[in-house]
């Protein structure tokens, strides 16, 4: 025959009527008690993040996908000699407008150059090479070479004017050399 | 046997020493211990994976949005290329990829009888670059070319202005003339000029 336990008759509040003492026994006082709470929280957050693991898969996969497509589309043949010509073309045009901007055109001062010898000098040579500038003259007289020569270095255009004068038979010869100022681009 | 009655001190004492508190303190120890093994092995993962999923969709979708960029941008550029797709074929000849000067030499040959000369020789050369070549272009390399020219000094200017008015964008680098004539009486101007090519050969491919 079962005999229920005896619970102690008793109307102390301070002690229970009924505190197990074995380990196994406050385990499950406590799961029944906390612990039920804590894996019901626990299980809601893990059920939570479980379906919503399921739309952020779908949303990451659908992305995949069109990534795929659109990088297949890229890596058509067409589309790949397509954006290196455009790319090419693009470069192109900045360097010519680079180039257009950024290079001095020297027709201009070559023009300068041979408008401003005065008719008393005679060119025998001319050479403009890369802003440097020779001539080989004839005059009759000093007093012009000395005007040129007082006018080119008076200009701020021309730096390290340099003259060398040689009397021939009936001429003056004059060799002028000088730099031009470059501009900054 | 006669029950001893107990004072105040004993019971505080009771209180005190009560296994109930014990039983508080365990469950307390046990509790927090369980609710962190919890956050650490069950919850703080689930929230890392999340995370990282969020961040791949944020990174394809960016990368989703600069391919559509990139897709659109290829579209428009192949709509304004068809339209302008004879202009886009001249700058093959005034820029040419091959050293293949054609469309040069016809605009000299032009600008050099327009203004009354003859032209003598033509030469092309790599460029000897100085310091006065400062431009810095990703894909136009300056070459040399060489012209000699038979005529009078007095166009000489308008030549030199033609040259350099060419849509090729050629610097005239070097002219000399000296005033020896000719039979006919007219002068031997040797003039040089920067001009660009393109050194890749399938640029326009």
């Amino acid at each position: 025959m079962f005999k229920s336990e005896k619970q102690p008759q008793s109307i102390d509040f301070l002690q229970p009527v009924y505190s197990p003492t074995d380990i196994w026994s406050n385990a499950y006082m406590w799961l029944t008690e906390v612990g039920k709470y804590l894996l019901i929280a626990v299980e809601v957050i893990v059920l939570g993040v479980f379906i919503s693991r399921f739309v952020l898969d779908k949303k990451n996969n659908d992305l995949t996908e069109e990534v795929n497509s659109k990088v297949t589309l890229l890596s058509n043949d067409t589309w790949k000699k397509n954006t290196v010509l455009f790319d090419n073309y693009q470069s192109l045009l900045f360097d010519v407008q680079k180039i257009r901007e950024g290079q001095e055109i020297n027709s201009t001062a070559v023009s300068e150059l041979i408008n401003g010898v005065p008719s008393s000098l005679k060119i025998k040579n001319f050479s403009f090479t890369r802003g440097k500038v020779s001539f080989l003259f004839t005059a009759n007289n000093l007093n012009a070479i000395k005007n040129y020569e007082s006018a080119l270095k008076s200009n701020t255009d021309y730096h390290d004017v340099r003259f060398t004068i040689s009397k021939d038979s009936n001429e003056i010869n004059v060799r002028a050399t000088f730099s031009l100022y470059e501009e900054e681009e | 046997m006669e029950k001893k009655g107990l004072n105040t001190t004993e019971y505080i004492k009771i209180i005190k020493e009560s296994p109930e508190k014990k039983k508080g303190y365990a469950f307390a120890i046990v509790t927090v211990v369980v609710a962190i093994a919890l956050v650490v092995l069950a919850i703080r993962p689930t929230i890392l994976t999340i995370s990282r999923i969020n961040k791949e969709i944020k990174e394809k979708e960016r990368i989703d949005t600069a391919l559509t960029q990139k897709i659109s941008t290829l579209t428009e550029l192949d709509k304004q290329y068809t339209e302008q797709k004879a202009n886009f074929t001249s700058l093959k000849l005034i820029y040419p990829a091959n050293a293949n000067f054609s469309l040069l030499l016809a605009n000299i040959e032009s600008v050099v009888s327009r203004n009354g000369y003859a032209l003598g020789s033509v030469g092309f050369d790599k460029y000897d670059k100085n310091e006065n070549y400062k431009i810095s272009a990703k894909y136009l390399v300056p070459w040399s070319l060489r012209v000699t020219v038979k005529g009078r000094v007095v166009n000489l200017i308008n030549l030199l202005k033609d040259f350099e008015g060419m849509p090729m964008y050629p610097v005239v680098e070097s002219v000399s003339y000296s005033s020896q004539v000719d039979k006919a009486g007219l002068t031997t101007f040797g003039i040089n000029m920067r001009i660009y090519q393109i050194e890749n050969s399938n640029f326009y491919e």
